[in-house]
């Protein structure tokens, strides 16, 4: 993990290099760079507006840069959006089943796929249930095993337990860190900080300048006391 | 509300229907209104005779290729316009025109061109059916939420997951109502048209009957026309809503 950036590593997998977006004549970011590599768990942490989910989106390739290069050698994005985000039309098991299609994974891998991941979030017995029949957590549940039926290399979280309550997010968190194998890189949005510290090595914190443009800086938070000591500068600098 | 209501309220709307023809026939003259029960008489006779069933395939052979070729055409073309402007205002000029011109006018140039018979009948048919078809379909697709397309975008959808996933579930709600509406103003427009320009299918009998003066036959191939549209709105279309819709709530 690095906001140093050298897309010529074979470990790298994120690279963005001075990227600048403009959404709606706004400008988001400007000469904004850093690099993700194989395996690094990095959180993204920052106040409400400053464009972390925005980041994000960008990674996944839902926005393009305006200027700068960002590299994505990331070929399964599992993606946990702020709301569960499930077809209301689907059922549990399509909603899964569906997104392992485009990676060409055999119907039969699909559906064992498909037992084992409920199995794990404990939603086996909902499987034909649709969405509108699942409570707020069941559902955050579903987004995160549909996230990695396609086995990611690139994991993006959006807050994905913002809207949960605190026993609930334990849970969830909990689940997340059972799913994580050492391969998977993994960036993590959140205004939590103590949430997201314990499943992550580095934090990257974007912040806006003076000039009210956002910037990256780079933490490493890898032990309890690192993590302290960022807590509490995170916490001053956002006082 | 449960179905057996629904049943009971679909009786009596019939009930009421029927009794109000019955006593508006009790005071008009016979030429001018057949009553139900001479028009069934007369119903009944008409379907025990190959050339009813000859008659009434006709029409429904020119409803359903017109239908499906309005609404291929259609839903394919709101579906891209839905998504891409610039398609949407190069056929909005095709679509101002089609829809304010009278039909009969498009029924008497399609005469001119075609001839009489089945070619013209599905022509005009098209002709004024697509365009509802194109502009529900654009309309519901362009408020789809963008949610569902940056879901499909992260999940490396196909275009075909993207169609069968997200475009027809998310529009299917505004798409069965207007399909309802577009298979009523279809066989309006087919027995229109049959009525002014053919040799065969319902149209051609009603005309026929109304130059006889059989009004007894003419109420009974109104009442053939209205049960095709009953048949298609009870029989096809709400089952196929029930099943496109069936992930919502309160259905």
């Amino acid at each position: 993990m690095s906001t140093n950036t050298s897309l010529n590593n074979a470990n790298t997998l994120v690279c963005a290099d001075k990227i600048k977006l403009t959404l709606a004549e706004k400008t988001i970011f400007n000469q904004v760079s850093f690099q993700l590599n194989v395996g690094d768990k990095v959180a993204l942490l920052g106040d409400s507006g400053v464009g972390k989910s925005t980041l994000l989106k960008l990674i996944a390739g839902i926005y393009q840069p305006t200027q700068g290069t960002l590299t994505n050698k990331a070929l399964r994005i599992g993606y946990v959006f702020q709301e569960p985000r499930l077809l209301p039309w689907l059922t549990v098991a399509q909603n899964i089943t569906e997104v392992m299609k485009p990676h060409g994974i055999a119907k039969e891998e699909r559906v064992s796929k498909l037992v084992d991941l409920l199995t794990q979030v404990e939603l086996i017995q909902y499987k034909d249930y649709y969405p509108y029949q699942l409570s707020g957590g069941m559902a955050q549940r579903v987004s995160l095993a549909r996230a990695f039926a396609i086995e990611p290399d690139l994991l993006l979280l959006d807050e994905p337990f913002s809207a949960l309550d605190h026993n609930l997010t334990q849970q969830l968190s909990q689940l997340l860190s059972n799913f994580l194998k050492p391969e998977i890189t993994m960036l993590y949005v959140s205004h939590f900080v103590e949430q997201v510290l314990p499943l992550v090595q580095s934090s990257l914190l974007l912040q806006k300048d003076k000039q009210q443009t956002p910037k990256l800086t780079l933490h490493n938070t890898a032990n309890i006391s690192e993590r302290e000591h960022f807590i509490n500068q995170f916490y001053s600098l956002n006082a | 509300m449960k179905a057996h209501q629904k049943n009971i309220i679909y009786l009596c709307s019939i009930v009421s229907l029927l009794g109000l023809w019955q006593l508006l026939a009790n005071y008009l003259n016979a030429m001018v209104l057949a009553s139900p029960l001479q028009t069934l008489t007369q119903l009944s006779a008409l379907i025990a005779t190959a050339e009813f069933w000859q008659q009434v395939l006709v029409t429904l052979s020119r409803l359903l290729y017109a239908l499906s070729l309005a609404c291929f055409i259609g839903f394919s073309l709101g579906l891209i316009a839905g998504r891409h402007a610039w398609l949407m205002f190069y056929l909005a000029p095709f679509r101002w025109l089609l829809m304010s011109i009278p039909p009969v006018i498009v029924v008497l140039l399609a005469m001119l061109w075609f001839g009489m018979g089945s070619t013209m009948v599905i022509f005009i048919t098209v002709l004024l059916l697509t365009p509802t078809i194109y502009i529900n379909t654009q309309k519901a697709v362009e408020q789809i939420d963008s949610h569902w397309f940056e879901l499909a975008k992260v999940y490396q959808f196909s275009w075909f997951q993207r169609l069968v996933k997200i475009y027809i579930p998310a529009i299917a709600g505004s798409l069965s109502a207007t399909l309802i509406i577009v298979c009523c103003n279809g066989v309006r427009i087919v027995v229109l048209a049959e009525v002014l320009g053919t040799h065969q299918g319902i149209g051609f009998e009603l005309a026929n009957a109304s130059s006889n003066f059989a009004t007894a036959e003419l109420y009974a191939w109104v009442t053939v026309s209205l049960s095709i549209v009953a048949f298609m709105e009870l029989a096809l279309l709400k089952p196929v809503q029930s099943y496109l819709l069936r992930w919502r709530k309160f259905i």
